[in-house]
This record gives C-alpha cells, structure tokens and sequence, in this order.
C-alpha cells in the first residue's frame, strides 16, 4: 500500500512539473518559430518565378508549413528521434512480429478479435473522462452504456454487442486530445521507446490517462506489464504487415512518421 | 469466359454512368463518380481468375482518368522547391512520384481487398472553396478506416488532388518528407531517394 502511495504522489509531482514545462514551452517556441518562417519566406521569394506559381493556387491548404499544416516544423530532438526510431524499427521486425506472427499461428483470429474488445472494453475509463473533460457528455454516456452492455452481455467485454446490435460505436479520446482541445499546442515530436510518436503534449498526457488504466492497479507490476505485452501482441497479430506496407512508401521513414503522427492527432482533435 | 464478359460489361456500364454524372456541376455528383469509380475497381479485385498484374492493369485504367497525378506530384513538391528544380528535374521527379504512388495505391487497395466483408459507407460531403471532400469509412474485420477522397473541378470534370487516410493526407506527408530532404540535401539526393523504394524489409 505504501509503495502505491510513493508512486502516486511520484506521479503527481511529475504531471505537475510537465505540465508546467508545456505551458511554459509555446511562449519559448514561438520566438523560433517567427526567426525560422521569417527566413523561410525571403527563400521563397527568391525562387519565385511567375508563371510557374499558378498551378499551385487554390491549393493553400498545403502551404501552411509543419507536418500537420500548422506552422513550421519545430524538430529540436530530431537526432535522438531518428535513433529511437530506428531502435523501435529493429523492436517491431526482430521482437513484436515474430511474437505476434507465431501467436497468430496458434491462435484464431476470431479469439485474437475477442480479446483486442476485452482490452477495448478496459479502456473505457479513459475514454469517458476524457469525453467528459471535453463536456463531449452525450459520447460519455453513449461510453457507459457501451461499458455496461458489454461488461455483462457482451460477456467482461470479449463481445461488442452494444456495436453489433445497438450501433453505439465507442468515442476514443485520451488527455493528449483533451489538452489539444482546450489549445495546448504539440510542443516538439517526441518518439517514445517502444511506444513509437508522440509529441510533449501527448507524452505528458499519457500520465493522468494511467491512473484511469485498470492494468495500473493490477499488483504485481510484473503482472501489469506482462498483461499489456500480450495486448500489444495480440493487437499486433490483427495488423501484421501494415507496418512493413507503410514503411515502403515512406521516402524518410522518419519524417513519414512524424508527419503521419502530428495529422493523425490534429484530426482526432477535431473530431 | 463469360463471367469476364459479364463483369467487363458491367465495368463498362458504370464507366458510361459515371460520365454523365461527372458533367454535372453539382458537388454531389463528385460523390457519385467516387462511388462508381471504387465499385468498379472492388469488382476487378473479386475475381480470382486474375493475376496481380492483370488486376493492376484494370485497377489503373478505372482509376488513371480521376487521379490528377501530376498535380498531385506538385502539390507534394510545394510552391517553395517546384521552382527550383530545372525543367528536366521536374519531368523526372514528376515520374517517379507517380510510379510511388501508383504502386502504393495499388498495394493498399489490394491488401484490404481479401476481406469480402469490407463495407464503405459515405459520409455527407464537404465544400471547401470549390474543393469537394468526399469522406467515406471502410471497415473491414479488424480495421475501421477513415478515408477522405479530394475533389476539384477542371474544365468539366472532377479530379482528385489528394487523399487522406486515417486524417493523413498523402500531399502533406510527402510534402513534410520533401521538405526534410531538400532542407538538408540537394534534388539530385531527392531524386535518388524517390527512386530507391524496393531495398526495404
């Protein structure tokens, strides 16, 4: 009980000190992100020939700058990002696919489905916060009574039939799209060991969202930790060879990434 | 022999409905042609009977006159950097993007396809100053996919200058690694880069 007590109020003081860090950050930023677009548009000007700008009208929606069209790529991490890219690259083909194909094997689809909506299912106290925070109350409620339906119809959640024969589709949100919500910019991209992109909001957000994971009070951590392996296996073993046809098409995996990421999060957001 | 009749006759059918349809000036109608366009290219995918090569063949030949490639290919490139590239550059870089994409479309649509149970559902459409959004939602067994197709007009047709996936749009994602590229390198490394697509796991 004391060491649950130590790490909770471990955990406060880090959320604490974080969120601190990314209020404080976008105000620092923006003194870069002025010098840099600044010298951006004398480089564009230059190379401004007439004529050849007329195809590109009507096509603005590109043109503002950063990889979700929203100012200009500010990367300041972007050595270590390219490495730990390349270290959650090497995960995933030598350690995470193996796993996932072999369990594949072995293992149904129709049982592996089953299994990512009992996870799903647990992660219904993330999703309902989050939709309440954002005063998004009806998807809290449709969340619910997803949450009830399933827990005890829908057999602890191995079943979806509050989808199957209600239509009531589950809302993701998480704190990351909370604070995007209420304004907090993405700060720099960050990419997370074995997690993969995230950015400092989103980094930072993950915390409060592991209070809300069930799996966070599960003892022993060994336990946890094993637990959320095999959901990342099994979700692993229902997307097989998405990754791999991804990274084909990516020019620079990396930028690939961190691009797809950022829209990715500005949609969800939106939404 | 004859199901490939009846299946070419029914591809026929809905790429003469499609013209029409297209003429019209009416946003809805850029929904319409999108509709017919993805029917017919699930109908090539079907059948069996088919190689790789052959699909791919028809897939292209439904879908070539909509994809506005080479705008595409700008669009990736940006305002900033089109310029810069001579025009042989441009013809060349224009070339190999295409070739990417192509290949990428393909390779996504045909990986979806071996799941019969994919159902697509339209969403309303957007307008967007004189752009078209045609969102739709493919769901297949384990995936839910947002997809938003986007129009815009040309003389008297819709053309697709862009697409999005999971809200990540195809010109800004190449555009970002573009980016990347030339702000640390040179367009001939870009070009080389474009090229080189088949040394990956």
């Amino acid at each position: 009980m004391d060491r649950r007590k130590v790490r909770f109020c471990c955990g406060i003081v880090c959320m604490f000190l974080l969120v601190t860090v990314l209020f404080l950050f976008p105000a620092a930023t923006q003194a870069v992100y002025a010098q840099q677009s600044g010298a951006m548009t004398t480089g564009a000007r230059q190379a401004e020939e007439p004529g050849e700008q007329s195809d590109f009208e009507g096509f603005a929606e590109f043109d503002t700058g950063g990889d979700s069209g929203q100012g200009e790529v500010f990367d300041p991490l972007s050595g270590y990002n390219r490495f730990m890219t390349r270290v959650n690259d090497k995960f995933y083909f030598w350690v995470l696919k193996p796993a996932a194909s072999g369990y594949a094997k072995v293992t149904p689809a129709v049982m592996r489905r089953s299994v990512g909506r009992f996870f799903k299912n647990l992660g219904y106290p993330v999703r309902f916060v989050n939709n309440l925070l954002q005063l998004k109350v009806k998807r809290a409620g449709v969340e619910t009574a997803r949450f009830l339906v399933n827990t005890t119809v829908g057999v602890a959640g191995f079943a979806d039939p509050a989808e199957a024969w209600m239509d009531l589709e589950a809302y993701p949100e998480d704190f990351g799209q909370t604070l995007g919500v209420y304004g907090v910019g993405s700060g720099f991209h960050l990419v997370l060991p074995l997690m993969g992109p995230s950015n400092l909001r989103d980094a930072v957000a993950r915390v409060p969202d592991v209070f809300l994971d069930p799996l966070y009070y599960v003892e022993p951590s060994e336990l946890a930790i094993g637990i959320s392996a095999y959901n990342r296996v099994n979700y692993t073993s229902l997307h097989l060879g998405e990754y791999a046809e991804l990274k084909k098409d990516a020019v620079d995996w990396y930028v690939f990434l961190r691009s797809a990421y950022e829209q990715n999060r500005r949609k969800k957001i939106e939404k | 022999m004859k199901k490939l009749l009846c299946t070419g006759l029914i591809v026929l059918v809905s790429w003469v409905a499609a013209g029409p349809a297209a003429a019209a000036n009416d946003p809805e109608t850029a929904r319409d042609l999108l509709k017919s366009k993805i029917d017919s290219v699930l109908q090539v995918l079907e059948q069996k009977e088919l190689s790789d090569a052959e699909k791919r063949e028809k897939v292209e030949s439904i879908v070539d006159p909509v994809f506005h490639y080479e705008l595409m290919a700008k669009l990736s490139l940006g305002p900033r950097h089109w310029p810069k590239l001579s025009s042989e550059q441009q013809e060349i870089f224009s070339k190999r993007f295409i070739q990417r994409v192509k290949a990428s479309y393909f390779d996504k649509i045909s990986m979806y396809s071996g799941d019969a149970d994919a159902a697509f559902t339209y969403e309303p459409i957007r307008t967007r100053n004189g752009k078209v959004h045609v969102p739709l939602q493919v769901r297949t067994e384990n995936n839910k996919i947002d997809m938003v197709y986007k129009f815009y007009r040309t003389g008297d047709s819709w053309r697709i200058y862009d697409a999005e996936v999971n809200g990540v749009s195809i010109v800004q994602s190449y555009r970002s690694q573009f980016n990347q590229i030339l702000a640390e390198s040179t367009v001939e490394m870009l070009l080389k880069d474009l090229k080189s697509d088949e040394n990956l796991q």
